[in-house]
């Protein structure tokens, strides 16, 4: 490159610049501007190319611009060259799309060329029945003996249901009463009819019948005995009265109470349980609505009508003779 | 100084008119111009073409509001310094790696023009490029613009003078400073 060397350069430069850098006496300085827009001009192929581009595009847009769709086209193709251009990745994910949307369509072709005949489809049918590889069981019917019948329905005593719930009923009252009955059948009587009441409350608590040893004699003797067979009702036992004594009841409750009440409430108690009663049992049950009934009416209750009851014990006390049985038993059951 | 522009219609007037043939025609014969302009100041190749188009759609948007105080070259290009600084805040600007034959943002060399010089001697028009573009780098932005202007738009003082919003003298200051500068770079760099 030319270099002015001469030492007015600055001055000659100056000088140059004021007169506006004419061509006419540039001397030195403007060859020295002549070489540096000569080297640093660009490629002008280049140059007229892209200036063709760019004029192109931005005379579409302004003076040329098409508002219908080929402008909006010709906006987003441009739009779109533009940043492909600008962009390696963006090149190179067009590229992968344009193959991936030229290979569909091909190999979519090629699968449909080369597919196999469909073959028979599913089809839903019954099976037809055959021959089974196997003989199919026979059953034979099993001998039925000609007098089957049920054990409960022979027993004279088998109840119904509201006898089997009166049983229930009076099972629950003995459990939940057991404390007092423990107590009574614990305590220390001295009379014979106290003790023999005292084993029937352990009988009971154990669910077992009493062993009989205490004897009070007379007909209270059998009033007892009859209540303990029904006791025995309670815990699956059988029944061991006779029809003796369901009669006796029957004519014992025709006389006057106590004795008659007590009477009158062990037919009521083996009715609630279900079992037969003579004629005239019903009659005596309901002597318990009679005036001279009134003072034991309770044993014609539901807790009355329970074994070893309150009610029960003193109609006892009524009926026994007198100081056979002591308060104690009484404060025992009471409380 | 005048010359054959400015004789030449002012495009935007003629938008006003209703013709838009003028700015047809500027834009066309420009193009280079601003394309050189944009990329000798230190844009890629993508980047003086999105540049240049965003200079003439502003002036085409200015139609409306256009009063023509000046000449049409310098409004232009003042519309173009404009886009520059902007384009320099963004950050977006980086240095070219050689002029003249100017590489694209793919670092692919230009394609030899036909019946154009050979290898060797574009490879050392090539060197003494590169040393007049890295001189050019070295120039302060104020610099540089007004020597791009000056030399190579070769506008007027006055016009550089409005475009740039400085007097006169200081367009002749900062160009002597620039050639001054440019001739120490380029000689010390020969030696």
């Amino acid at each position: 490159m030319t270099r002015p060397d001469t030492p007015r350069n600055d001055d000659d430069l100056r000088r140059w610049i004021d007169r506006g850098m004419t061509a006419d006496d540039a001397g030195e300085w403007g060859a020295f501007v002549d070489e540096l827009r000569a080297e640093s001009r660009l490629d002008e192929v280049e140059l007229r190319r892209d200036a063709a581009r760019v004029a192109e595009a931005v005379l579409d847009r302004t003076v040329r611009e098409d508002l219908g769709w080929r402008g909006d086209l010709r906006l987003v193709t441009g739009f779109v060259r533009r940043r492909l251009r600008s962009s390696v990745l963006l090149r190179v994910a067009a590229a992968s799309l344009l193959v991936h949307l030229v290979a569909l369509p091909v190999l979519a072709v090629y699968r449909i060329i080369t597919a196999e005949p469909e073959r028979d489809g599913f089809v839903v049918d019954f099976e037809k029945p055959g021959e089974l590889p196997f003989a199919e069981p026979r059953e034979e019917a099993l001998p039925l003996d000609d007098d089957v019948a049920l054990p409960e329905l022979e027993s004279l005593d088998a109840p119904s249901l509201a006898a089997q719930n009166e049983r229930n009923a009076d099972r629950w009252s003995v459990f939940r009463r057991g404390e007092e009955l423990r107590s009574v059948a614990e305590f220390a009587w001295d009379s014979a009819l106290e003790r023999r009441l005292a084993a029937r409350a352990s009988a009971l608590l154990d669910g077992v019948a009493p062993r009989g040893d205490v004897t009070v004699g007379g007909d209270l003797e059998r009033l007892l005995r009859v209540e303990e067979h029904l006791d025995a009702l309670l815990f699956g036992g059988v029944a061991r009265h006779d029809a003796a004594d369901l009669a006796w009841l029957v004519e014992q409750a025709a006389g006057d109470p106590p004795r008659a009440a007590l009477a009158a409430a062990a037919l009521a108690r083996a009715a609630r349980y279900g079992v037969a009663l003579p004629a005239g049992a019903d009659a005596a049950i309901a002597r318990f609505g009679d005036a001279d009934f009134a003072p034991f009416a309770d044993l014609a209750t539901a807790e009355g009508g329970a074994p070893l009851s309150a009610a029960y014990v003193h109609a006892l006390r009524s009926a026994a003779p007198a100081g056979t049985l002591s308060p104690d038993l009484d404060a025992l059951l009471a409380r | 100084m005048k010359d054959a522009r400015d004789f030449e219609p002012d495009p935007l007037v003629a938008l006003q008119r209703g013709d838009p043939g003028p700015y047809e025609d500027w834009v066309k014969r420009d193009a280079a111009s601003f394309l050189a302009f944009f990329r000798r100041l230190g844009a890629t190749r993508a980047e003086s073409e999105d540049l240049v188009q965003d200079v003439f759609l502003k002036v085409f948007r200015h139609a409306q509001s256009y009063e023509p105080t000046g000449r049409f070259r310098a409004f232009a290009f003042r519309i173009a310094r404009n886009a520059w600084i902007d384009h320099r805040r963004r950050g977006a600007a980086r240095p070219p790696s050689v002029a003249g034959g100017d590489t694209d943002e793919d670092g692919a060399p230009p394609p030899v023009p036909d019946g154009g010089p050979g290898p060797v001697e574009r490879a050392s028009r090539s060197e003494e490029a590169g040393r007049v573009q890295a001189a050019l780098d070295q120039l302060s932005d104020a610099h540089r613009l007004v020597f791009e202007l000056g030399v190579q738009q070769e506008l007027p003082y006055a016009e550089i003078s409005d475009l740039l919003s400085i007097p006169v003298g200081t367009v002749k200051s900062r160009m002597f400073h620039a050639l001054r500068k440019l001739r120490e770079l380029l000689e010390g760099d020969a030696s």
